[in-house]
This record gives C-alpha cells, sequence and structure tokens, in this order.
C-alpha cells in the first residue's frame, strides 16, 4: 500500500511517511492528545510499545481515561466486579481481599455499584470503606438497598466516592431521614439525579409534603410502586402542583409509577384528565401513550403510559403497567 | 474609512485576496486570506503585521515543509467556512467523544493515511485545532485493536522494553489483556 501511495505523491518524498517518523520525534502533547481518544485498555496496552509511551503514561494516569466497569457490587458473601462485557472478578471479603487488586482500582469508575441489604455485616461495611478509600474510583450510579444503611452509606459518598447519580431503595423512615435532612446539597459534588425507590405508598405523603413545603426536588427521580388508591391521590395532586408552582421542575423532574393494576391505571389516567388540560395525546417513538399538558410559560408535563408483557418463570404472563410523568421547560 | 491592512478582520474583501506563503524548502505558495486564516497561526501573523504586511512578498512557515503544507491547505480551503470544533469528554470516564467525520474528511485521511503525524505536528504549529484533532482521532483509530507488536511496525518504533518491564507492566495493569 505504501509503495502506491509514494508513487502518488511525486516531491519530497523522503521527508514524509509514518516509517521516517521515529518515535523520538512526536511532540508529548501530541501523543497525550491521542491517549485522551482511547479508553484505559487501549492506554495500558501502549505502555507495551515503547518506554517512552509508558513513562508518558505513568506520568498522566490521574489524568488519562478510567477504567469502565460496569458494576461493582457488595453482597454479604462476597463482592464482585464486573466488566462491561459482562466478565467478572469475584473477590471475597476478609483477608483474601488483595489490597494489589484494590489499589489497581484506582483508575476506574463504575457505571454501577450496588450495596445489598446484606452488606449490613461489619466486615462488608469496613471493606466498602477500604475499597473505596483505596480505590479512589468514581461511580455513575450508586444503588443503595437500604436498611437502616443510611448514615454509613452517606459517609461513603461523602469521604471516598463521586457518584452522578443514586439510586435509592429505601424504608419509610429513611426517606424522611433524606427529606428532612436533605444532605445531599451539602456534599461538595452533590448527584446530579437521585433515583428514590418508594414502593411504600405511604412515601407518597412524606414525598408531597416535602415538594409543597418549597424544597427544591428537582434532581429527584422518584419510583413509586405497587399502586393503591391513595397514589392515584397523589398523581392528582402532583399535578395540580403542576399547574399552580412558579418553577415546577422543583417538585421533581420525573416520576414513575410502575405496577400490575390495570383498574388503578385506568382510575390515575382519569384524574389526570380531570386536572389538567391535556394538549395531546399521541403514541412516541417506545410505544407509550403520551398525555401532554402544555402550560403557557412554556413547561410541559408529559404524562406516559406503558404497558409490558413478561413471562413469568411458570410461564405466565404478567402485565406490568407503568407511568411516567416528566417535567419538561420548552 | 476603506481598510486595506490586515486590520479589518473581518472583510470578506480582504479574505479574497491572495497572501504568498513561504515554506521551510523556499516553496511559494498563493492563498486566499480567507483560507490561509484556518490557522490560528497565520491570521495572528496576518493580524499582527497589520498596516505593515506585504501580501506579496509573503508570510515564512519556519516549521512546516511545502509537501506537508500543501495538504494542509487542502484541508483549510474545505473547512474555511466551517464552525470552532468542539472537544467534549466523557465526564466519568474522561475519555475524549470521538467525532464524526464528513466524507470529504474521512477521504481526505484515506488519502494522507502515511502522513498523519506530520499532519499532527503541522496542525499543531498552524494551530488548526480542527485538522489536529481529527488527525489524533484517525491515529488513535490506527492505534484501536492492534497488538503492542503491530503498533511498533506500523510507526516504525523500537521496542526498547526488557521482558522483565513488559511483564511488570501486565502485573500491575490487573485488567490488561495485551
Amino acid at each position: 500500500m505504501l509503495s502506491t501511495r509514494r508513487k502518488s505523491n511525486t516531491r519530497q518524498m523522503k521527508n514524509l511517511g509514518e516509517p521516517s517518523m521515529s518515535s523520538e520525534h512526536i511532540p508529548t502533547e501530541l501523543l497525550y492528545n491521542i491517549f485522551l481518544m482511547l479508553n484505559r485498555e487501549e492506554i495500558e496496552k501502549c505502555q507495551l510499545v515503547t518506554s517512552r509511551w509508558k513513562d508518558l503514561i505513568d506520568t498522566n494516569s490521574p489524568i488519562l481515561p478510567l477504567y469502565l466497569f460496569h458494576e461493582m457490587c457488595i453482597t454479604r458473601e462476597i463482592f464482585m466486579i464486573r466488566e462491561r462485557g459482562g466478565q467478572a472478578m469475584k473477590l471475597s471479603h476478609g483477608d483474601r481481599l488483595d489490597l494489589q487488586i484494590i489499589r489497581s482500582l484506582k483508575n476506574v469508575v463504575f457505571e454501577r455499584y450496588i450495596w445489598s441489604e446484606w452488606t449490613r455485616s461489619s466486615v462488608a461495611e469496613e471493606m466498602t470503606k477500604k475499597l473505596a478509600k483505596e480505590s479512589g474510583g468514581s461511580i455513575k450510579t450508586i444503588e443503595f438497598y437500604g436498611n437502616g444503611l443510611y448514615d454509613e452509606y452517606q459517609q461513603v459518598l461523602e469521604n471516598y466516592v463521586q457518584a452522578s447519580k443514586v439510586h435509592l431503595k429505601l424504608m419509610r423512615t429513611e426517606l424522611k431521614q433524606l427529606f428532612t435532612k436533605n444532605n445531599f446539597a451539602q456534599l461538595s459534588t452533590p448527584p446530579s439525579r437521585i433515583c428514590i425507590d418508594c414502593r411504600d405508598p405511604l412515601n407518597a405523603k412524606v414525598l408531597l409534603d416535602f415538594m409543597k413545603s418549597g424544597n427544591d426536588a428537582s434532581r429527584f427521580t422518584l419510583i413509586l410502586g405497587t399502586p393503591r388508591t391513595d397514589l392515584v391521590h397523589f398523581y392528582g395532586n402532583l399535578v395540580q402542583l403542576f399547574k399552580e408552582s412558579g418553577n415546577p421542575e422543583k417538585f421533581s423532574r420525573h416520576i414513575q409509577l410502575v405496577g400490575r393494576d390495570h383498574g388503578l391505571f385506568y382510575s390515575t389516567s382519569r384524574t389526570i384528565f380531570d386536572n389538567g388540560i391535556v394538549t395531546c395525546t399521541r403514541k412516541d417513538e417506545e410505544n407509550r401513550v403520551v398525555y401532554q399538558i402544555d402550560r403557557k410559560d412554556g413547561w410541559v408535563l408529559i404524562v406516559a403510559f406503558q404497558k409490558d408483557i413478561t413471562e413469568s418463570e411458570d410461564e405466565d404472563l404478567i402485565m406490568n403497567y407503568k407511568i411516567e410523568l416528566i417535567v419538561l421547560k420548552k | 474609512m476603506a481598510t486595506e491592512s490586515a486590520n479589518g478582520v473581518s472583510s470578506p474583501e480582504l479574505n479574497e485576496r491572495d497572501v504568498v506563503i513561504t515554506t521551510n524548502d523556499n516553496r511559494n505558495f498563493t492563498v486566499k486570506i480567507g483560507v490561509a486564516r484556518v490557522s490560528k497561526t497565520i491570521n495572528n501573523m496576518i493580524q499582527d503585521l497589520g498596516e505593515s504586511l506585504d501580501l506579496s512578498s509573503g508570510i515564512p512557515l519556519p516549521n512546516v515543509d511545502g509537501p506537508i503544507f500543501e495538504k494542509v491547505l487542502e484541508w483549510c480551503e474545505e473547512h474555511k467556512n466551517a464552525p470552532e470544533i468542539k472537544v467534549e469528554q466523557d465526564p466519568h470516564t474522561r475519555e475524549r467523544k470521538w467525532f464524526t467525520m464528513t466524507e470529504w474528511e474521512e477521504e481526505y485521511f484515506r488519502k494522507f493515511l502515511s502522513h498523519l503525524w506530520d499532519l499532527a505536528m503541522a496542525a499543531n504549529y498552524l494551530e488548526i485545532p480542527s485538522l489536529y484533532y481529527y488527525t489524533c482521532q484517525k491515529l488513535a483509530e490506527r492505534i484501536k485493536g492492534r497488538t503492542p507488536e503491530q503498533i511498533r511496525e506500523m510507526f516504525g518504533i523500537e521496542d526498547d522494553l526488557t521482558e522483565e518491564e513488559k511483564a511488570e507492566i501486565r502485573r500491575t495493569n490487573v485488567w490488561c489483556t495485551y
């Protein structure tokens, strides 16, 4: 290939071309800008090319791209680190955990970090802190299945890791704690999205009170489940809030309601119709039925209904319904 | 006041005028100012010279040779009206986002595949961000998926690491599969 190219460029060939470009002449800045376009795996590979590349990568390691792992999961017995492709590294708690491996994790970012309720054991807690401290990894999403662990979780988040999105599955008491303290706002780098999974419908009241009191809940995505009649009322109140609030984004940008009771979803949609002026109804690209409520000042509330059919283990068909409320500024 | 000088920066008339640029192998290129200005370095020179700019005696470029400048000019001609490129990165992994190239740009790099290093260095000196970052991406593309051995061969790089050093790199990078 090279020879044909040479023929087509007749002038001054001796100064040109890859083979004549010895690697010492390549400016450091140029190499650095190339490495920035590669993922961590490729960068580590480049260390094996030549000592100059190796040294450059060593020196700049803290500012070069990070390793991306799909998830890190802490359970009672083991914790597991999974690569995007699915390859998992399982590590046991206690002495068997090799510090060398933890230290090697300093250049990683976890897409998901899961603390299950089993993490309750003090060993696991210790392990999490150690891991977080030693690795200094950054975490995109933290999923926290709380069971009275809220304070410890807060501590880990504050002292060791950063997350842009936090997914919380909380007990009612913890939810109260979350809203009364609202201490996410005090973190040096507060998460931009906090996803709260509160399947207990009584939580809805706590949330509504929080929003009504004028607190900023714009960072929260709420997931509500197991709908009951009082949730229909809750949704009605939300639509009311949307219509009245000066800055409706403040009461949450995204609310999801999931469940299996079709009748309830029917009545929820009716509540929304009764409360708001639905501007248009359509089906969107995900085949959801979408109702849209436009405010004169540009705010839009989108209410999307979705029906999912899944097969259970004993091959029964299960209907799942999902309603989403999304607040947007046009 | 009719600005005949290069101070009338945005003057479309001036962009249509020719300037002579001399590369380090004493080759003269007659280029429309509007095209030459894609290079911030040349644009600064034109602005700095202001009134005293003599368009015919030329601007010297001591760090670029003719054959490469010719290729760079092709890029400038195509990109004379292009907006400034945006360099973005993933906030978590810090990985630079890859640019989407036009068919013309892809063809340009196919044509000059064996001159990527020279193009990148010229683009760096001439301050042409689009050409610089796009060439970096092309070089990254060449590195991606190739073994260290293939990379050395492709770029004519000498293997100066001992087997022990390589083993140490593999040991510290526990996830490295190469």
